[in-house]
């Protein structure tokens, strides 16, 4: 690899260094600096969190070559302050609790300190303007402002210094209190090591070779040439799994690599370890496949028909259908003086949290299997990967690494099999860091669904029957689709007392992208069909949507859809205490929009107009370093 | 054609069950009050972010008497922490801070017992909090660091404890879904106020108040920032985010092409939490971090209906859909036909 | 990912030059904000090149001269100067608009105005704005050891999706545009958020009215995002020069140049949002001199309905 000399400054100390020459900014600093504060959320300048001044200007590091940064001072997050000595700013992040997975925060701190620094007054507007290239998946960005804000009068004199420090409490116990979160100072001052920011002596690097096909026969795969490269030590496939080879929240239906064939573009075939990066990509360039393409299915309803088998063995496509049966629908809908049937549907969503998934591997000085992972359940991933390396449950260890943003994108045990198959062939420790692109194609996704919505209700409002049926593309693996299924059944229909009640949520294999575990988890794609039609029979019976609501709402002792009894249904205070929160303006939902007399309230935000320092005074005084 | 932005509202309500689906739930974990009248707690957490970490600390600070930065909660390991499952289902606070209070009653119990004896008072007259131990009814105060080494050197016991929380679920009939899928349901409720722009199609989303019953609020600013993050996710799903295939080829797969909200995008979240306690825990917490984004997306809908008066049913809501159906519309009031 | 194994950063242009006969497999960047995301999976994938030639240090490129009638700035001028720079926030009021709705502030910091043109991304919003300045493209090149310059005007620089009147041996140096100091602009873009937004379509509008204010005199108006190039509304703007400023007008102004749509998808919606587009930017321009309701435009829907429809 060509290298090239550089000299700059970082934190104020001098640095004099050889470096690979393609390298950024942010892998010189992360990489020969172990500076891993500033991070590779996607690498291509559309998240901020790799944010670091150079000569004073706030810049994406990631877009950075690093000669471009020869002869310029650089800082980065590790400057601003440290755990046990924050900066203002950094206090104010921890007291307003800014942080949550804290990936995205060091980022966001260097974007706070260049607004301050900019302009030591901004207003509120200014700061989100100012921090727009900055993406938060966690916090909402809210009390991200808030934090800015507090920095910006405790700095300005406008607040003392103690209002960084105190946080309310009641009188005789820490339920209830706001206290600071205790993983804030590691977080704020980018410190804490994630995946991706561990190293290990003599560790070696893995690329995956995954299918550019939706559906196919493997014939050949040939690694003869990716064997080759310089720096290989490893290549592994399915045949080296010594255990049985499957894995899956629910059902175990998943290869850690393609086993004869691919279900889905950017499964796994073949995973790379290698002494650099550069060469296990190298080696996985090189890597020469034959497919036979088979009939592929992109549509759940064409896939229902079984006319082409994703999982052979399971001889359908049909992963899950969790029925909910109460009453009598036909007599229900007899008793409505409304009927209204609509269809909705929801999109796939990608979890996006802003740490790309990452690993290390190892075995241990006592042949323990270890793996470092952000996993949000590595105590099933432990049972599986006993079952697939074939090693008793004890002599696998899983250690989670800090997460950084999950929302159930990190349940799937989808790169660790082949990790861990990689660090016990080599014997030397592996890491894997997807990038962003990786992530985004090759990992589950929110079911899509499409939900079909029958209602009737009385002309008073009260509910008489529901019949809803949802389909959702579970994609080419079970993951958590039948749990999906089972939860969107459940809750569907709302927090509503209904006698005659029909819910099928049916879960189907195509050969998509799989959907598995996503925040809400199934409940959010059938209460969606089911707060939208209320809305729509609300206006039909000229009823406030409120009143619709608690015309229905369960009472404590009344029967869930699942028949169980609820001993308590807070949602009668919740509605009320909603409707007093927002001053909501009763009436119909017949879009009254501007007639309303609730709009404009001081509790919004001011829309969006981009402008905010085109026009102050203090921004056309605005001093750039 | 228009020019005008149009501002409107809409709410729904939603609900949701606490931790895991139909199944039995359990956790556990191990608590020390150590010297200098710290704690440790071990226990298998996975901190995402949610703040379950600093959750566990007050609930440990509060059972033990110490005070929360005090607290030092070992990694999640199979190795080396008990088992507490996963992160997911909304179920850590409930499973796992339960589980945690019982290993810390154990802990104190414990320590209770020698102190009683060094008191000379009975263990039920015994209390902690911030750091110190008294008896009711007496003179008797101490640092728990005093008490914790009085413990553990004059009496040989070391005040460690265990504990395991269940929950007590039931599988769904196969036939017609009976069951009881959950000890503890949680219900919210949100208003959306938008602003639409009939000019470009584009949807600001202004408000969101939010009321969720959350049980008890362990940490009020951290129930807040659940409902804020969660609430942001949903407009994403709701205006921008679209994860695309083509012949099952992704067509966004960079954030380029796969849009998240910014800093410019998200609305002012108001907050207002309700405490309906579970009667069957501990605690009384339940939780919220998928709760929090349940009725935000049809919340948005039905505010663009209210605005405007189009009704989109299938998400993302995005500007081209918005002017499309603003179109279908106004044809249809012309007595036109639609293409 | 980018691989290269030489990264050149000439001084001067006798050294760029230089450079350009002596190395093979070479790509010249700027910025660098466009081509390292280019060079990922799902677009170009890895991509190796022997050597990259950085002309941000060019020292002849430093160039930012306000005159008059015309400024010219260097190619490698940064889409955060046009925000802060307090000349253009005065005098060219188009820049700093195109310039908030770029991107974000960091990104700003390196991507230059040059490399933006260069890139002739059919959704650049940096060209529309450009065009309603009459920019002339300033270009340097190197033949028999001599260094020449010509100008072109940017209409004719850009000759589609990512093609330009430039020569291998060839650097943009500056960019040279009119002064219009006085004259009324805006910027309207339509994406699907409100920062890091790709455009779906953007129209940039710079006019003058006449010394009554009633009048429009000067009219320029560019649109991208609809066709394989950007382009100026000249029938459009035509139209409206020497008219009286009044709804009506504005009106018509934005019916006659809807054929410009030949985008690749969502043709339906980019018509609509053109023409709201060119009154809105067109009433902004004007800057309150003429009072002009915005409902007149609401209500002749049904007329303009037709029209895209028929």
């Amino acid at each position: 690899m060509h290298k090239l000399k550089i000299d700059l400054e970082v934190n104020g100390r001098k640095i004099s260094k050889e470096v690979n020459s393609h390298y950024r900014l942010l892998d010189f600093l992360r990489e020969d600096l172990d500076l891993t504060g500033s991070k590779e959320g996607c690498g291509a300048g559309e998240c901020g969190s790799c944010s670091v001044f150079v000569d004073g200007k706030l810049v994406k590091s990631c877009l950075m070559p690093v000669a471009k940064a020869s002869g310029k001072k650089i800082e980065t997050v590790e400057h601003q302050g440290t755990p046990d000595n924050l900066s203002t700013l950094q206090k104010a992040f921890h007291l307003t609790g800014a942080s949550q997975c804290g990936f995205c925060i060091p980022g966001m701190v260097m974007a706070a300190t260049s607004t301050l620094r900019n302009n030591p007054e901004a207003g509120i507007e200014e700061i989100k303007e100012e921090m727009g290239g900055n993406i938060c998946r966690c916090t909402g960005y809210q009390k991200i402002f808030d934090a800015v804000e507090l920095a910006r009068d405790v700095i300005s004199g406008k607040l003392d210094p103690k209002a960084l420090e105190e946080y309310s409490k009641p009188a005789n116990s820490y339920l209830g209190a706001n206290v600071k979160r205790i993983d804030a100072p590691s977080k704020v001052t980018g410190r804490l090591k994630y995946a991706a920011d561990m190293k290990m002596p003599n560790m070696l690097h893995m690329q995956v070779f995954r299918s550019s096909r939706p559906h196919a026969k493997i014939i050949k795969l040939d690694l003869s040439k990716a064997k080759l490269v310089n720096g290989v030590e490893a290549i592994v496939t399915c045949d080296d799994i010594p255990g049985i080879d499957n894995f899956g929240v629910f059902i175990e239906d998943q290869p850690v690599l393609a086993k004869g064939k691919v279900r889905y573009v950017g499964e796994a075939i073949a995973a790379v370890a290698a002494d650099t990066l550069e060469a296990a990509q190298e080696a996985v360039s090189k890597i020469e496949i034959e497919y036979e393409d088979l009939p592929a299915l992109f549509d759940s309803e064409e896939a229902l028909k079984d006319k082409i088998l994703i999982h052979e063995n399971y001889k359908t496509n049909l992963v899950k259908h969790i029925p909910i049966r109460k009453g009598n629908i036909e007599e229900g809908f007899a008793k409505a003086n409304l009927i209204v049937e609509e269809n909705f549907s929801t999109q796939a969503v990608e979890h996006a949290y802003l740490e790309p998934m990452a690993g290390l591997s190892y075995v241990d000085s006592d042949g323990t299997l270890v793996v470092i992972s952000p996993s949000q359940n590595i105590t099933h991933h432990r049972h599986m990967m006993s079952k697939i390396m074939n090693l008793p449950i004890h002599k696998v260890r899983f250690i989670m690494s800090p997460v950084g943003g999950g929302f159930g994108g990190k349940e799937d045990m989808i790169y660790q099999g082949m990790l861990a198959l990689c660090a016990v062939k080599t014997r030397l420790p592996v890491r894997y860091v997807m990038t962003r692109e990786e992530d985004i194609t090759s990992t589950a996704k929110r079911h899509p669904s499409r939900t079909n919505y029958k209602i009737g209700l009385t002309k008073d409002g009260k509910i008489t029957a529901v019949r809803i049926k949802m389909i959702a593309d579970g994609g080419a693996y079970g993951c958590s689709t039948e749990g999906v299924m089972r939860k969107a059944a459940i809750l569907g229909a709302g927090p509503y007392n209904i006698e005659n009640l029909q819910m099928d949520t049916i879960g189907v294999y195509t050969n998509n992208t799989p959907s598995g575990a996503f925040r809400s988890f199934g409940a959010l794609q059938t209460e969606f069909a089911t707060e939208s039609i209320l809305d729509i029979c609300a206006e039909k019976l000229n009823m406030d949507p409120f009143e619709l609501r608690r015309k229905n709402i369960f009472v404590a002792g009344d029967l869930t859809h699942t028949k169980q009894k609820l001993n308590s249904a807070s949602i009668g205070t919740v509605l009320n205490e909603l409707e007093a929160l927002c001053n909501w303006d009763k009436g119909t939902s017949n879009s009254r929009g501007d007639k309303r007399k609730d709009l404009n309230s001081k509790d919004n935000r001011a829309s969006c107009f981009l402008g905010a320092r085109l026009n102050t005074k203090s921004t056309v005084a605005r001093n750039v370093k | 054609m228009s020019l005008t932005k149009k501002r409107g509202r809409g709410m729904a309500a939603a609900w949701y069950g606490i931790a895991r689906t139909a199944a039995m739930d359990q956790a556990g974990a191990w608590a020390e009050i150590d010297d200098g009248g710290t704690a440790k707690v071990l226990t298998g957490v996975t901190e995402i972010g949610e703040g379950i970490l600093t959750v566990l600390a007050q609930v440990a600070a509060d059972e033990l008497g110490v005070k929360p930065e005090q607290v030092i909660i070992g990694d999640n390991d199979t190795s080396r922490s008990p088992e507490a499952a996963h992160a997911g289902a909304t179920r850590q606070t409930y499973m796992i801070g339960n589980a945690v209070a019982m290993a810390c009653r154990d802990a104190r119990d414990r320590l209770f017992k020698e102190i009683a004896k060094e008191w000379n008072v009975e263990k039920e007259t015994l209390q902690a909090h911030d750091g110190d131990i008294w008896a009711n009814g007496t003179n008797y105060k101490m640092s728990m660091s005093d008490a914790v080494k009085i413990c553990k050197k004059k009496y040989g016991v070391i005040p460690v404890g265990s504990g395991n929380y269940t929950s007590h679920h039931t599988g769904l009939d196969p036939v017609d879904g009976s069951g009881r899928p959950w000890q503890a349901y949680v219900f919210g409720g949100q208003v959306a106020e938008v602003e639409v722009d009939t000019a470009t199609g584009e949807v600001q989303l202004l408000g969101i108040w939010a009321c969720h019953d959350v049980g008890k609020a362990i940490n009020p600013k951290g129930v807040e920032g659940q409902i804020e993050g969660g609430v942001v996710q949903a407009v994403g799903q709701a205006l921008m985010e679209d994860y695309q295939q083509v012949e099952g080829h992704t067509t966004t797969g960079s954030f380029a092409k796969y849009i998240l909200p910014t800093s410019l995008d998200v609305p002012r979240v108001i907050t207002k939490i309700v405490e309906d306690p579970d009667p069957l825990s501990p605690l009384g917490a339940k939780g919220i971090g998928e709760p929090a984004m349940v009725p935000t997306a049809p919340a948005i809908m039905n505010a663009i209906y209210d605005a405007v008066g189009i009704r989109i049913q299938s998400l993302p809501a995005t500007p081209e859909k918005i002017l499309r159906a603003l179109d279908e519309k106004r044809r249809k009031s012309n007595g036109q036909a639609i293409n | 990912m980018l691989r290269y194994d030489n990264y050149f950063i000439p001084k001067n242009l006798d050294e760029y030059f230089n450079l350009l006969t002596e190395v093979k497999d070479y790509r010249i960047v700027a910025g660098c904000t466009d081509v390292l995301p280019w060079a990922r999976e799902g677009r170009a994938g890895h991509v190796f090149i022997k050597n990259i030639i950085d002309i941000t240090s060019i020292k002849e490129l430093n160039i930012f001269e306000i005159h008059k009638d015309k400024i010219k700035i260097s190619a490698t001028t940064t889409f955060q100067k046009l925000f802060t720079d307090p000349q253009i926030r005065k005098d060219i009021k188009i820049l700093p608009q195109v310039s908030v709705w770029f991107a974000d502030d960091q990104i700003r910091e390196q991507a230059t105005i040059g490399g933006n043109l260069v890139n002739a991304s059919p959704a650049g919003d940096g060209a529309p704005a450009f065009l309603t300045l009459n920019t002339e493209v300033i270009i340097k090149g190197r033949k028999d050891n001599n260094i020449y310059e010509r100008k072109v005007n940017l209409e004719n620089f850009i000759l589609g999706r990512n093609k330009v009147d430039l020569h291998d041996n060839e650097i943009v140096t500056a960019l040279e545009m009119d002064n219009v100091s006085g004259y009324g602009a805006s910027f309207e873009k339509v994406g699907h958020r409100r920062s890091l937004v790709i455009s779906t379509i953007c129209v940039s509008c710079v006019l003058k009215t006449d010394v009554t204010g009633k009048y429009f005199e000067d009219v320029r108006i560019a649109v991208a995002g609809v066709r394989e190039v950007p382009c100026r509304l000249t029938k459009t703007e035509k139209f409206l020069e020497g008219k009286e400023i009044n709804e009506d007008h504005i009106l018509q102004a934005s019916q006659l140049e809807l054929d410009v749509i030949n985008s690749r998808s969502r043709q339906e919606y980019r018509k609509e949002v053109l023409q709201n587009f060119i009154i809105r930017s067109i009433i902004k321009s004007i800057d309150g001199k003429v009072s002009l309701k915005e409902k007149y435009f609401d209500n002749h829907k049904v007329s303009i309905t037709e029209e895209i429809h028929a």
